[in-house]
């Protein structure tokens, strides 16, 4: 059975409107402490009377007190859940699934690809990360997050706080005003720079800049993260996935090195109800984050 | 200690388990034999092949509340309505069935997570099963490694030797439900000896599924697929009668402010079983959909919880509208060529 | 001209059909894996045109797999029930006439499957002129095919095509006018509760497969309502009132658009009578609009027009 729990904060995440974020906050002390997660997992958003919804948590571990989540406005349970405001409640069960690796990736650099709202469970991690405790296991991190516009960003203010630090690369990037061959206005958006696009490898990042306007594999082309000892983790809409495993492979990124977070239509998250696997895993149990050495082992059924 | 029961002496055995069992056993109504409880009047019937539904839905009922939820004023409130634990006694489960309640407790009752639901009425019943003298000319069981004399997911086994029946323990649960019928004669046993091994020979339909997990991955994008589901109609029937299947759905039922959540069988067979919030499908066509169905039961049952998912009892063969044969599908998998998976796909 | 005939013209008109490039795929029957069944067909070669047969065993209705074949030229073997569906299509313009060839065969019913022997214990099945010979695992029993016909295909009024290109035999004798309303006159007269009871009694056993819908000509929407969650309109799960919604509802959807072919009823596979239901709005439709389901592709769809004499009786 789900737990109890308040909404706390709903506040809309981009500007158009599909996305807004949830804090939750347990009714029960005892069933938050019963609720340990880990950065990559995803959580049942449970509405008695409509239904429930998986979505994955965006906040880390290491933010006590609330549960964070951006949801995506689909279907009937999440846009009853848009209705909601600050105040009302509803249940959440879980945690569910499996998290990202960050036991094998000690000691090593780590690269995060995120495009649009897929970017929710790699905000729990880069949190996690940047969490004193954490920061000092892992050398280099390298976040590259791009959207269509400025206003499909989500968690900008968190985000200037990062660009700020010296201990993370935050490299944004929007597409809307570039096309293939470059810009295509003269000015985009303020604030925001085109890369060079000349020739790859001689594309240049103007230093102490964060935010550009490009493609993310060519943003993640030009910040050129060094693959030695290097993690990838790389979560969006699909296109922009099959454009990133290129850049990532040329960078030198071998395919056990590549982490992904998988979606699928689940009911029970918990490996039972059949319907959300892909060969013989299950992406509510098994997954959602696999390697990508995983699932060239399994069949491209999604 | 094998021990004997007259049929006409059957009903008294069954109340013996008390006013609290609830006993389920084949019963005929209107030409159907219907694995159920009977009802006012009813009673068991020996004079059957097999039963037209798979008796999983004693285990993981079709609809099943998992718990009830009210509002009252702003706030939810939820009713956890517990687990139903009344014994139950399972009499006359064909070898078959009996054998898909082990394919399904691997699944429902395993290390990594227990469904409580399943568990609490599995646990607290007793499984009768009815050996097959004569088997039917679609059952196939021996070839998925099971029989008409089968003894997996069963407390008892039993066999109709015309006026009596002869009751075999397999467990102790067995023994102590048996224990107060007289024993049984050395003749009886041997009787039984003879009609079981006869049985086994009886089975006319033989499937060759040897080497059929590895077979499975190598030919996953044949175009084979959309060949075997073309005349498929996308109904559920196969799934819903299969005493293997497993698939269900989580449905919100509300009346007014009062609701409840409840657990529904589902079929991967339906076109929006898959289907995504946001319009994605992975699986648009029905050779998709069979793939999944015989992967799922042949190759990904076996990686994750070593057996077939499939007893051999025919079902799907009989009551297909369109008459879409399982072991055709079996031989045609056998005999297809390796496909190779194409780059960058 | 018996089966064997009809077989054999209809194997020759598919070949002449994909050859002659009137049809990229011909529907049709072909044997199945089990005695006493066939199954639907789908011939893309000429040289697999003799894979189709003709028998009293062709229960499902073909006209169901043309929302299959959009856009391509399509051949279809359409007894008279099939026939009329395939106008009911054409009328609400889910198939083009120009993409399909239609091969009319004249029937003379199909076997009632459930009055045969359990197939469990069957090993063959075998049309002897009017009998049928059934060898059993044990014994032998003989049925004569007249006898053990489908319920629907014993009161069908229509068996020859109403509508086609090409006749795969001699036209049969039709049936008596009107003769599927017959079985209302059972439940004339009788309390409503009592109507009730038998109605719920029959519903009961629904185990919500939709093997029904499925096999149904008439049933083509992609969403169906009891698939659509934005409403819900009914649960999912086995509370009688649901099955009895689903049922009605999916009757009510086919009102003045069922031809009587009986598929559903050979598809279900907990023998649920579901014509009981039908029958009712049927004859309830054509009293009112005095229309008959696939007769006319000129007369408009009864459900669909309104016109000014309708009274407010017919339409309430």
């Amino acid at each position: 059975m789900p737990y109890p729990v308040r909404i706390e904060k709903a506040e809309v995440a981009t500007t158009d409107k599909m996305l807004k974020t949830f804090d939750l906050v347990f009714l029960d002390k005892e069933d938050e402490d019963a609720f340990q997660y880990e950065p990559g997992q995803f959580a049942e958003l449970s509405l008695l009377g409509k239904g429930e919804s998986p979505i994955g948590i965006a906040s880390s571990p290491t933010e006590k007190g609330f549960l964070r989540f951006t949801v995506n406005k689909v279907g009937l349970v999440t846009q009853t859940l848009h209705q909601m405001k600050a105040g009302d409640t509803m249940g959440v069960r879980g945690p569910m699934g499996n998290w990202y690796p960050y036991e094998k990736m000690k000691g090593g650099n780590i690269v995060i690809v995120g495009g649009g709202f897929a970017f929710t469970t790699l905000r729990a991690f880069i949190v996690w990360l940047l969490d004193p405790s954490h920061r000092g296991d892992y050398g280099d991190i390298t976040v590259v997050y791009g959207a269509r516009n400025p206003g499909l960003l989500l968690y900008g203010d968190e985000l200037d706080e990062w660009a700020k630090r010296d201990d993370i690369k935050i490299y944004r990037c929007i597409d809307w005003k570039f096309g293939p061959e470059g810009p295509i206005e003269e000015a985009s958006a303020e604030g925001w720079v085109p890369i060079n696009m000349k020739a790859p490898g001689e594309t240049s990042i103007p230093a102490g800049q964060s935010t550009f306007t490009a493609f993310v594999p060519q943003m993640v082309e030009a910040a050129a993260p060094g693959s030695e000892n290097s993690w990838a983790i790389v979560c969006g809409p699909p296109i922009m996935i099959k454009f990133t495993l290129p850049v990532l492979t040329k960078l030198g990124f071998k395919p056990d090195r590549i982490v992904n977070s998988l979606e699928n239509r689940m009911k029970c998250g918990i490996g039972k109800c059949g319907r959300c696997n892909i060969g013989p895993k299950y992406i509510c149990k098994d997954g959602p984050v696999f390697t990508l050495a995983e699932l060239e082992n399994l069949p491209k059924e999604y | 200690m094998a021990k004997l029961l007259e049929k006409s002496k059957v009903d008294e055995f069954l109340k013996s388990f008390g006013e609290d069992a609830l006993v389920l056993c084949p019963v005929e109504r209107e030409g159907i034999v219907f694995f159920d409880v009977p009802s006012e009047g009813e009673s068991i019937t020996f004079d059957f092949a097999n039963t037209k539904n798979a008796p999983k839905a004693a285990f993981f009922p079709q609809s099943e509340c998992m718990y009830k939820y009210g509002r009252k004023g702003d706030v939810f409130e939820m009713t956890d309505t517990g687990y139903d634990d009344k014994p139950r006694v399972l009499f006359g489960v064909r070898p078959c069935d009996a054998k898909s309640f082990d394919i399904l407790d691997r699944l429902f009752v395993n290390k990594e997570f227990v469904d409580p639901y399943y568990q609490a009425k599995r646990n607290s019943s007793t499984v009768f099963a009815l050996g097959c003298s004569e088997p039917c000319r679609t059952c196939f069981c021996t070839s998925v490694d099971c029989g008409p004399f089968g003894t997996d997911g069963a407390d008892v086994i039993m066999t109709d030797l015309g006026e009596k029946l002869l009751l075999e323990p397999l467990n102790e649960k067995g023994e102590k439900a048996i224990a107060s019928l007289p024993d049984a004669p050395e003749g009886e046993i041997k009787k039984k000896e003879t009609i079981a091994s006869e049985a086994e020979g009886k089975i006319a339909s033989k499937v060759d599924i040897e080497g059929i997990p590895e077979k499975l991955w190598e030919i996953f994008d044949h175009p084979i697929w959309e060949e075997v589901a073309e005349r498929c109609l996308g109904c559920g029937a196969c799934t819903y009668l299969c005493p293997t299947c497993h698939c269900f759905d989580i449905q919100d039922e509300v009346m007014k402010s009062d609701g409840k959540r409840v657990r529904n069988w589902d079929s991967c067979m339906f076109p929006l079983f898959t289907l995504h919030g946001s319009g994605h499908n992975p699986r648009t066509k029905q050779g998709e959909r069979w793939r999944q169905r015989l992967q799922h039961k042949f190759n990904y049952y076996v990686e994750n919880f070593g057996c077939t998912a499939c007893v051999g009892c025919g079902r799907c063969i009989v009551n297909c509208p369109v008459n879409i044969d399982i072991r055709e599908i079996l031989g045609k998998v056998k005999n297809a060529e390796k496909v190779a998976v194409e780059e960058g796909k | 001209m018996g089966y064997e005939e009809t077989t054999s013209k209809i194997r020759e008109l598919a070949k002449e059909a994909l050859e002659s490039g009137k049809a990229e795929v011909v529907i049709g029957f072909a044997e199945g894996s089990l005695p006493g069944r066939y199954v639907p067909a789908f011939i893309t070669n000429a040289e697999d045109a003799n894979k189709l047969v003709w028998g009293p065993f062709t229960e499902n209705n073909l006209a169901r797999y043309l929302k299959d074949f959009k856009g391509g030229k399509v051949a279809i073997c359409a007894k008279g029930c099939d026939s009329r569906s395939i106008v009911a299509l054409l009328k609400e313009k889910q198939v083009d006439r120009d993409s399909l060839y239609i091969i009319g065969v004249p029937c003379s019913g199909v076997v009632d499957r459930t009055k045969l022997p359990d197939a469990g214990f069957v090993n063959s099945v075998s049309v002897n002129g009017d009998t049928l010979k059934v060898k059993k695992t044990v014994g032998e029993e003989d049925f004569s095919i007249a006898g053990i016909l489908r319920p629907n295909c014993v009161v069908c009024e229509h068996h020859n095509p109403v509508i086609s290109d090409v006749m795969a035999g001699e036209p049969v004798e039709d049936g008596p006018v009107d003769a599927r309303y017959a079985m209302l006159e059972e439940s004339e007269g009788k309390p409503d509760e009592e109507r009730w009871a038998e109605f719920e009694k029959n519903t009961s056993r629904c185990i919500r497969c939709y093997a029904c819908r499925e096999a149904c000509p008439m049933c083509y929407c992609p969403t169906c309502f009891v698939d659509n969650w934005q409403p819900k309109w009914i649960g999912a799960g086995q509370e009688q009132s649901d099955l009895d919604v689903f049922q009605i509802v999916r009757c009510y959807h086919l009102a003045g658009r069922c031809t009587d072919c009986g598929a559903c009823v050979s598809a279900c596979p907990m023998n649920i009578d579901i014509r009981r239901l039908l029958s009712r709005i049927e004859k309830s439709v054509k009293d009112s609009f005095g229309h008959e389901v696939g007769i006319n592709l000129e007369e408009p769809p009864p459900l669909n027009t309104f016109s000014q004499e309708d009274t407010l009786e017919q339409v309430v």
